[in-house]
Protein backbone atom coordinates (compact mmCIF):
# COMPACT_ATOMS: atom_id res chain seq x y z
CA UNK A 1 0.00 0.00 0.00
CA UNK A 2 2.79 2.37 0.98
CA UNK A 3 4.48 1.57 -2.30
CA UNK A 4 1.41 2.64 -4.24
CA UNK A 5 1.19 5.97 -2.41
CA UNK A 6 4.88 6.49 -2.95
CA UNK A 7 4.49 5.92 -6.67
CA UNK A 8 1.53 8.30 -6.88
CA UNK A 9 3.45 10.88 -4.88
CA UNK A 10 6.49 10.56 -7.11
CA UNK A 11 4.38 10.75 -10.25
CA UNK A 12 2.66 13.86 -8.94
CA UNK A 13 5.86 15.68 -8.08
CA UNK A 14 7.75 14.41 -11.11
CA UNK A 15 10.29 12.38 -9.16
CA UNK A 16 11.89 9.67 -11.15
CA UNK A 17 14.68 7.15 -11.05
CA UNK A 18 17.39 6.47 -13.53
CA UNK A 19 19.83 3.63 -13.71
CA UNK A 20 23.16 4.69 -15.11
CA UNK A 21 26.29 2.71 -15.82
CA UNK A 22 29.58 4.58 -15.86
CA UNK A 23 32.32 3.07 -17.99
CA UNK A 24 35.63 4.05 -19.52
CA UNK A 25 39.25 2.94 -19.72
CA UNK A 26 41.23 2.51 -16.52
CA UNK A 27 42.36 5.69 -14.78
CA UNK A 28 39.82 7.85 -16.63
CA UNK A 29 38.36 9.10 -13.34
CA UNK A 30 35.14 7.10 -12.97
CA UNK A 31 35.43 6.41 -9.26
CA UNK A 32 36.55 9.96 -8.54
CA UNK A 33 33.49 11.26 -10.40
CA UNK A 34 31.16 8.87 -8.59
CA UNK A 35 32.28 9.99 -5.13
CA UNK A 36 32.49 13.64 -6.11
CA UNK A 37 28.81 13.36 -7.04
CA UNK A 38 27.85 11.22 -4.08
CA UNK A 39 29.56 12.99 -1.20
CA UNK A 40 30.96 16.08 -2.88
CA UNK A 41 34.54 15.23 -2.01
CA UNK A 42 37.57 14.03 -3.87
CA UNK A 43 38.60 10.71 -2.41
CA UNK A 44 41.94 9.19 -3.14
CA UNK A 45 41.04 6.13 -5.10
CA UNK A 46 42.71 2.90 -6.05
CA UNK A 47 41.98 0.97 -9.25
CA UNK A 48 38.49 -0.48 -9.04
CA UNK A 49 38.38 -4.24 -9.13
CA UNK A 50 34.73 -5.05 -9.43
CA UNK A 51 32.37 -2.11 -9.11
CA UNK A 52 31.10 0.69 -6.91
CA UNK A 53 27.45 1.67 -6.84
CA UNK A 54 25.91 4.75 -5.25
CA UNK A 55 22.66 6.65 -5.42
CA UNK A 56 22.92 10.28 -6.38
CA UNK A 57 19.91 12.54 -5.96
CA UNK A 58 19.96 15.48 -8.30
CA UNK A 59 16.97 17.76 -8.69
CA UNK A 60 14.09 15.32 -8.72
CA UNK A 61 15.91 12.42 -10.26
CA UNK A 62 17.44 9.61 -8.26
CA UNK A 63 20.39 8.30 -10.23
CA UNK A 64 21.71 4.87 -9.40
CA UNK A 65 25.23 5.04 -10.73
CA UNK A 66 27.26 1.90 -11.32
CA UNK A 67 30.97 2.52 -11.63
CA UNK A 68 32.68 -0.52 -13.09
CA UNK A 69 36.44 -1.17 -13.13
CA UNK A 70 38.13 -0.31 -16.41
CA UNK A 71 41.24 -2.50 -16.46
CA UNK A 72 41.67 -4.35 -19.72
CA UNK A 73 40.63 -7.77 -18.50
CA UNK A 74 37.64 -6.38 -16.61
CA UNK A 75 36.13 -4.84 -19.74
CA UNK A 76 34.51 -8.06 -21.01
CA UNK A 77 32.49 -7.99 -17.76
CA UNK A 78 30.93 -4.62 -18.57
CA UNK A 79 28.12 -6.17 -20.59
CA UNK A 80 26.72 -7.79 -17.45
CA UNK A 81 25.77 -4.32 -16.27
CA UNK A 82 23.89 -3.37 -19.45
CA UNK A 83 20.51 -4.92 -18.75
CA UNK A 84 17.84 -2.44 -17.71
CA UNK A 85 20.14 0.57 -18.01
CA UNK A 86 18.71 3.96 -18.99
CA UNK A 87 21.92 5.82 -19.46
CA UNK A 88 25.61 5.40 -20.16
CA UNK A 89 28.21 7.77 -18.79
CA UNK A 90 31.39 7.18 -20.74
CA UNK A 91 34.41 8.77 -19.11
CA UNK A 92 37.43 9.65 -21.22
CA UNK A 93 40.81 10.79 -19.96
CA UNK A 94 41.24 13.81 -22.25
CA UNK A 95 44.97 13.76 -21.69
CA UNK A 96 45.40 10.23 -22.95
CA UNK A 97 45.82 10.81 -26.67
CA UNK A 98 47.64 7.55 -27.05
CA UNK A 99 44.65 5.50 -26.00
CA UNK A 100 41.80 7.46 -27.59
CA UNK A 101 41.47 4.85 -30.33
CA UNK A 102 41.26 2.17 -27.65
CA UNK A 103 38.62 4.26 -25.90
CA UNK A 104 36.71 4.50 -29.17
CA UNK A 105 36.78 0.75 -29.79
CA UNK A 106 35.43 0.00 -26.29
CA UNK A 107 32.83 2.76 -26.62
CA UNK A 108 31.52 1.44 -29.94
CA UNK A 109 31.28 -2.08 -28.52
CA UNK A 110 29.19 -0.83 -25.61
CA UNK A 111 26.74 1.30 -27.53
CA UNK A 112 26.15 -1.35 -30.18
CA UNK A 113 25.28 -3.98 -27.61
CA UNK A 114 21.60 -5.02 -28.02
CA UNK A 115 20.88 -4.08 -24.39
CA UNK A 116 22.27 -0.58 -24.88
CA UNK A 117 20.52 0.46 -28.08
CA UNK A 118 17.95 2.52 -26.22
CA UNK A 119 20.15 4.14 -23.63
CA UNK A 120 21.15 7.77 -23.74
CA UNK A 121 24.85 8.53 -23.94
CA UNK A 122 26.67 11.10 -21.87
CA UNK A 123 30.39 11.45 -22.50
CA UNK A 124 32.56 13.11 -19.88
CA UNK A 125 35.76 14.47 -21.43
CA UNK A 126 37.52 14.44 -18.07
CA UNK A 127 40.72 16.09 -16.85
CA UNK A 128 40.02 19.32 -18.72
CA UNK A 129 42.12 21.15 -16.13
CA UNK A 130 45.27 19.53 -17.47
CA UNK A 131 47.46 21.37 -19.90
CA UNK A 132 47.48 19.63 -23.26
CA UNK A 133 44.14 17.88 -22.74
CA UNK A 134 42.02 17.17 -25.80
CA UNK A 135 39.05 19.51 -26.09
CA UNK A 136 35.56 17.99 -25.84
CA UNK A 137 35.36 18.48 -29.61
CA UNK A 138 38.52 16.43 -30.15
CA UNK A 139 37.19 13.71 -27.86
CA UNK A 140 33.96 13.75 -29.87
CA UNK A 141 35.89 13.11 -33.03
CA UNK A 142 38.10 10.55 -31.31
CA UNK A 143 35.10 8.47 -30.22
CA UNK A 144 33.25 8.83 -33.51
CA UNK A 145 30.23 10.51 -31.89
CA UNK A 146 29.38 12.49 -35.01
CA UNK A 147 28.78 9.31 -36.94
CA UNK A 148 26.13 8.07 -34.51
CA UNK A 149 22.67 7.73 -35.99
CA UNK A 150 19.45 7.83 -34.03
CA UNK A 151 21.14 8.11 -30.67
CA UNK A 152 20.75 10.73 -28.01
CA UNK A 153 24.18 11.81 -26.92
CA UNK A 154 25.89 14.70 -25.24
CA UNK A 155 29.49 15.53 -24.48
CA UNK A 156 30.58 17.49 -21.46
CA UNK A 157 34.06 18.69 -20.57
CA UNK A 158 34.69 17.94 -16.90
CA UNK A 159 37.23 18.27 -14.15
CA UNK A 160 36.29 15.69 -11.53
CA UNK A 161 38.69 17.13 -8.96
CA UNK A 162 36.91 20.48 -8.97
CA UNK A 163 33.54 19.05 -9.87
CA UNK A 164 33.30 21.20 -13.00
CA UNK A 165 30.80 19.97 -15.56
CA UNK A 166 29.52 16.99 -13.59
CA UNK A 167 26.15 18.47 -12.68
CA UNK A 168 25.73 19.98 -16.13
CA UNK A 169 26.03 16.41 -17.39
CA UNK A 170 23.43 15.12 -14.93
CA UNK A 171 21.18 18.01 -15.96
CA UNK A 172 21.29 16.80 -19.53
CA UNK A 173 20.64 13.21 -18.45
CA UNK A 174 17.68 14.25 -16.32
CA UNK A 175 16.02 16.42 -18.94
CA UNK A 176 16.62 13.90 -21.71
CA UNK A 177 15.11 11.16 -19.59
CA UNK A 178 12.12 13.34 -18.85
CA UNK A 179 11.59 14.10 -22.54
CA UNK A 180 11.80 10.43 -23.41
CA UNK A 181 9.30 9.50 -20.72
CA UNK A 182 6.92 12.19 -21.88
CA UNK A 183 7.25 10.95 -25.46
CA UNK A 184 6.61 7.35 -24.47
CA UNK A 185 3.52 8.14 -22.34
CA UNK A 186 2.02 10.43 -24.97
CA UNK A 187 2.33 7.66 -27.52
CA UNK A 188 -0.15 5.48 -25.60
CA UNK B 1 51.58 -18.66 -21.33
CA UNK B 2 52.79 -15.68 -23.30
CA UNK B 3 56.58 -15.56 -23.08
CA UNK B 4 56.66 -11.93 -21.90
CA UNK B 5 54.07 -12.58 -19.24
CA UNK B 6 56.15 -15.49 -18.00
CA UNK B 7 59.20 -13.26 -17.70
CA UNK B 8 57.12 -10.77 -15.75
CA UNK B 9 55.85 -13.44 -13.37
CA UNK B 10 59.40 -14.67 -12.86
CA UNK B 11 60.51 -11.17 -12.02
CA UNK B 12 57.65 -10.87 -9.56
CA UNK B 13 58.84 -14.03 -7.82
CA UNK B 14 62.24 -12.43 -7.12
CA UNK B 15 62.58 -12.01 -3.34
CA UNK B 16 62.77 -8.18 -3.35
CA UNK B 17 59.58 -8.05 -5.40
CA UNK B 18 57.53 -10.02 -2.91
CA UNK B 19 56.83 -6.85 -0.97
CA UNK B 20 55.49 -3.48 -2.12
CA UNK B 21 58.29 -1.09 -3.11
CA UNK B 22 56.65 1.77 -1.24
CA UNK B 23 55.00 0.44 1.89
CA UNK B 24 56.42 -3.06 2.24
CA UNK B 25 53.04 -4.81 2.15
CA UNK B 26 53.23 -8.45 1.21
CA UNK B 27 52.50 -9.82 -2.28
CA UNK B 28 52.15 -6.78 -4.56
CA UNK B 29 50.03 -7.39 -7.63
CA UNK B 30 50.52 -4.07 -9.43
CA UNK B 31 53.46 -2.46 -11.11
CA UNK B 32 54.67 0.78 -12.57
CA UNK B 33 56.49 0.04 -15.81
CA UNK B 34 57.67 3.64 -15.84
CA UNK B 35 59.63 3.32 -12.65
CA UNK B 36 60.05 -0.42 -12.72
CA UNK B 37 58.64 -1.32 -9.32
CA UNK B 38 56.06 -3.74 -8.02
CA UNK B 39 53.59 -2.13 -5.65
CA UNK B 40 50.42 -2.96 -3.75
CA UNK B 41 46.92 -1.85 -4.70
CA UNK B 42 46.86 0.90 -2.07
CA UNK B 43 50.12 2.48 -3.22
CA UNK B 44 49.00 2.04 -6.79
CA UNK B 45 46.45 4.81 -6.19
CA UNK B 46 49.23 7.24 -5.35
CA UNK B 47 51.25 6.33 -8.40
CA UNK B 48 48.21 6.71 -10.58
CA UNK B 49 47.67 10.22 -9.24
CA UNK B 50 51.03 11.25 -10.62
CA UNK B 51 49.28 11.27 -13.97
CA UNK B 52 48.66 8.05 -15.80
CA UNK B 53 49.31 9.05 -19.33
CA UNK B 54 51.21 11.26 -21.75
CA UNK B 55 54.14 9.02 -21.26
CA UNK B 56 54.19 5.68 -19.63
CA UNK B 57 57.48 5.18 -21.30
CA UNK B 58 60.97 5.37 -20.18
CA UNK B 59 62.51 8.71 -20.82
CA UNK B 60 65.97 10.13 -21.11
CA UNK B 61 67.69 13.02 -19.51
CA UNK B 62 68.78 16.11 -21.31
CA UNK B 63 72.45 16.98 -21.62
CA UNK B 64 71.89 19.81 -19.19
CA UNK B 65 71.56 17.03 -16.65
CA UNK B 66 68.50 18.52 -15.07
CA UNK B 67 65.53 18.30 -17.33
CA UNK B 68 63.75 15.14 -18.05
CA UNK B 69 62.90 14.40 -21.63
CA UNK B 70 60.26 12.02 -22.90
CA UNK B 71 61.06 9.41 -25.48
CA UNK B 72 59.74 11.51 -28.33
CA UNK B 73 61.99 14.38 -27.35
CA UNK B 74 64.92 12.03 -27.12
CA UNK B 75 64.09 10.92 -30.64
CA UNK B 76 64.10 14.55 -31.72
CA UNK B 77 60.36 15.13 -32.03
CA UNK B 78 59.59 18.08 -29.89
CA UNK B 79 55.89 18.12 -30.61
CA UNK B 80 55.21 15.64 -27.85
CA UNK B 81 53.37 17.60 -25.29
CA UNK B 82 53.21 20.20 -22.62
CA UNK B 83 56.11 18.93 -20.59
CA UNK B 84 59.55 17.68 -21.15
CA UNK B 85 60.96 20.26 -23.47
CA UNK B 86 64.31 21.36 -22.23
CA UNK B 87 65.00 25.02 -21.75
CA UNK B 88 67.95 24.44 -19.48
CA UNK B 89 68.04 23.66 -15.79
CA UNK B 90 65.89 26.65 -14.86
CA UNK B 91 62.89 25.06 -16.54
CA UNK B 92 62.83 22.34 -13.90
CA UNK B 93 59.23 21.79 -12.84
CA UNK B 94 58.34 21.81 -9.18
CA UNK B 95 58.38 18.39 -7.65
CA UNK B 96 60.88 15.75 -6.66
CA UNK B 97 64.31 16.10 -8.18
CA UNK B 98 64.72 13.60 -10.98
CA UNK B 99 67.42 11.10 -10.32
CA UNK B 100 69.25 9.51 -13.22
CA UNK B 101 69.70 5.79 -12.93
CA UNK B 102 73.40 4.87 -13.06
CA UNK B 103 74.59 3.53 -16.35
CA UNK B 104 75.59 0.28 -14.67
CA UNK B 105 71.92 -0.49 -14.17
CA UNK B 106 71.00 0.08 -17.74
CA UNK B 107 71.98 -2.16 -20.56
CA UNK B 108 71.43 0.20 -23.43
CA UNK B 109 70.38 3.58 -24.65
CA UNK B 110 70.52 6.89 -22.89
CA UNK B 111 70.37 7.14 -19.13
CA UNK B 112 67.23 5.53 -17.88
CA UNK B 113 65.22 8.08 -16.15
CA UNK B 114 61.89 8.31 -14.55
CA UNK B 115 59.08 10.38 -15.82
CA UNK B 116 56.86 12.62 -13.75
CA UNK B 117 54.01 10.86 -15.33
CA UNK B 118 53.43 7.41 -14.21
CA UNK B 119 51.25 4.57 -15.29
CA UNK B 120 50.24 1.55 -13.29
CA UNK B 121 49.31 -1.85 -14.58
CA UNK B 122 48.05 -4.93 -12.84
CA UNK B 123 50.15 -8.04 -13.21
CA UNK B 124 46.97 -10.07 -13.50
CA UNK B 125 44.19 -7.95 -15.02
CA UNK B 126 46.02 -5.79 -17.53
CA UNK B 127 47.57 -6.52 -20.88
CA UNK B 128 51.26 -5.72 -21.01
CA UNK B 129 53.20 -4.76 -24.08
CA UNK B 130 56.61 -6.34 -24.59
CA UNK B 131 58.07 -2.88 -24.21
CA UNK B 132 56.59 -2.50 -20.74
CA UNK B 133 57.77 -5.92 -19.67
CA UNK B 134 61.27 -5.17 -20.97
CA UNK B 135 61.26 -1.92 -19.02
CA UNK B 136 60.46 -3.82 -15.82
CA UNK B 137 63.18 -6.37 -16.48
CA UNK B 138 65.69 -3.69 -17.32
CA UNK B 139 65.23 -1.98 -14.00
CA UNK B 140 65.62 -5.33 -12.33
CA UNK B 141 63.07 -5.12 -9.55
CA UNK B 142 62.24 -3.25 -6.39
CA UNK B 143 65.71 -3.33 -4.80
CA UNK B 144 67.51 -1.80 -7.75
CA UNK B 145 64.80 0.79 -8.32
CA UNK B 146 64.64 1.81 -4.68
CA UNK B 147 68.43 2.02 -4.54
CA UNK B 148 67.97 4.99 -6.84
CA UNK B 149 64.71 6.58 -5.87
CA UNK B 150 65.14 6.23 -2.14
CA UNK B 151 68.85 7.00 -2.02
CA UNK B 152 68.21 10.32 -0.31
CA UNK B 153 65.12 9.44 1.70
CA UNK B 154 65.71 9.93 5.43
CA UNK B 155 64.83 7.11 7.81
CA UNK B 156 61.33 7.01 9.19
CA UNK B 157 59.72 8.81 6.26
CA UNK B 158 58.68 5.73 4.36
CA UNK B 159 55.12 4.60 5.02
CA UNK B 160 54.33 1.12 6.30
CA UNK B 161 51.63 -1.30 5.17
CA UNK B 162 49.11 0.33 7.52
CA UNK B 163 49.70 3.88 6.31
CA UNK B 164 46.74 5.99 5.22
CA UNK B 165 46.21 6.84 1.59
CA UNK B 166 47.24 10.46 2.28
CA UNK B 167 50.55 9.34 3.79
CA UNK B 168 51.18 7.06 0.85
CA UNK B 169 50.34 9.66 -1.77
CA UNK B 170 52.54 12.25 -0.09
CA UNK B 171 55.45 9.86 0.05
CA UNK B 172 55.05 8.64 -3.52
CA UNK B 173 55.02 12.20 -4.76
Amino acid sequence: MGQVFRKLFDAFFGNSEMRVVMLGLDAAGKTTILYKLHIGEVLSTVPTIGFNVEKVQYKNVMFTVWDVGGQEKLRPLWRHYFNDTNGLIYVVDSLDRERISKAKAEFQTIINDPFMLNCVILVFANKQDMKGAMTPMEVCEGLGLFELKNRKWHIQGTCALKGDGLYEGLDWLASTLKDMKAASTSSF
Amino acid sequence: MHAGKKKLKDLLQQSDNRTCADCGAHDPKWASPTIGVFICLKCCGGHRLLGPNISKRRAGVCVCGMTRLGRREVAGDNGAGPRGRCAGPSSEPAGPRPVPIPRSLTSRGPLLFFDWNCNVLSVTIDEWTDEEIDAMIEVGGNSSANAIYEAHVPDGVKPGPDASSEQRTKYIR
